[in-house]
């Protein structure tokens, strides 16, 4: 009777061991969907890259504030409050045609996840732009903004992490 | 003597000895080393052989006790394996830190802030094109009315 519990310990052990592998790894590859990308195009020949860790935007919170200009018509929006909640960064351009599929192909893969939401699509004489968010609705927070811009011969993907205040990111948008 | 028993069968001390002592019949020239193999075969049993082993001519064959150590032990050393897999599987899948674009905060701050500016441009867009219909309808009501 003791030997066979023993062994029904081990196998059980061995079940968890499993479970712990493929646990593991799923997970692994969920939660490292933006840094996947990013590493899987940023060497290439022909596509703009940008990485701003967050060791980086911990030294921008101490940056003075600032006044941003942005759009056509010269309006400004003050920015600081919500680059300080961020805390990584990625962008990834490329005008290269033979590219540009796969690697829309693989930001639908991280948009088509059931946490990511769609906040708005524009389309615009064949250019498509959209912008998935991931909410904290505990906490009244965005975690996560992907924008996705498909023009003819250009694709733009920008992925932002952080604890973006809704509010904040409301601002900027209506702004 | 319990020991001997199992090793010799029936045979009892006294037996032993007139056997012994009866010199017509030539002791087999193996019997030392097979006496030798039977009392090191006991001796990892610790004893006495537990219920479930097989005895074969005074040997003991397959003791069911090593027979569960030996599971025991591969189980254990396959769950230890699949857990270090697992870990290491884990650690391989993880994709590695990329470098820092800027080294001045001051640049990577206005970079953000011109893709953030970017977006805004965008949404702005989007809510023209959203107030269309609107504006639309109302420039057709107001012809109506």
């Amino acid at each position: 009777m003791k030997n066979t519990t023993s062994y029904g310990a081990c196998i059980l052990a061995a079940l968890l061991s499993i479970s712990l592998l493929f646990g593991s790894s799923s997970l692994t590859l969920r939660a490292q969907s933006g840094k996947s990308i990013y590493n899987e195009f940023s060497d290439l020949p022909g596509v703009s890259a940008v990485y701003i860790s967050p060791a980086m935007f911990r030294m921008i919170r101490n940056l003075p504030e600032l006044e941003v200009r942005s759009g056509e018509d010269g309006r400004s929006v003050d920015l600081s409050s919500l680059i300080r909640s961020m805390k990584g960064f990625y962008m990834l351009s490329t005008e290269r045609s033979d590219i540009i599929p796969s690697m829309r192909k693989e930001a639908d893969k991280i948009m088509g996840r059931d946490k990511y939401e769609l906040l708005l699509e524009v389309k615009e004489d064949g250019d498509i732009t959209r912008m998935y968010t991931v909410n904290d609705l505990r906490r009244d927070l965005v975690t996560s903004l992907i924008l996705m811009s498909a023009q003819a011969n250009e694709f733009t993907l920008v992925l932002l992490d952080g604890e973006m205040s809704r509010s904040d990111l409301e601002k900027l948008l209506e702004d | 003597m319990k020991s001997t028993k199992y090793i010799l069968g029936d045979l009892d001390l006294d037996r032993m000895e007139a056997i012994f002592e009866d010199s017509s019949v030539p002791a087999p020239k193996s019997l030392g080393e097979d006496l030798e193999k039977s009392v090191d075969l006991l001796s990892a049993l610790d004893g006495e052989p537990e219920r479930g082993t097989l005895h074969w001519k005074g040997k003991v064959v397959s003791p069911a006790r090593s027979r569960v150590r030996r599971l025991r032990t591969w189980a254990s050393m396959a769950a230890g394996f699949l857990l270090v897999a697992g870990l290491g599987l884990g650690y391989l899948l993880t994709p590695p830190e990329p470098e820092d674009t800027f080294t001045d905060p001051a640049l990577a701050y206005a970079q953000v802030a011109e893709v953030m500016g970017r977006i805004s441009d965008k949404v702005a867009k989007g809510k023209e094109a959203a107030a269309l219909p609107g504006q639309i309808l109302g420039d057709a009501l107001d012809s109506i009315l």
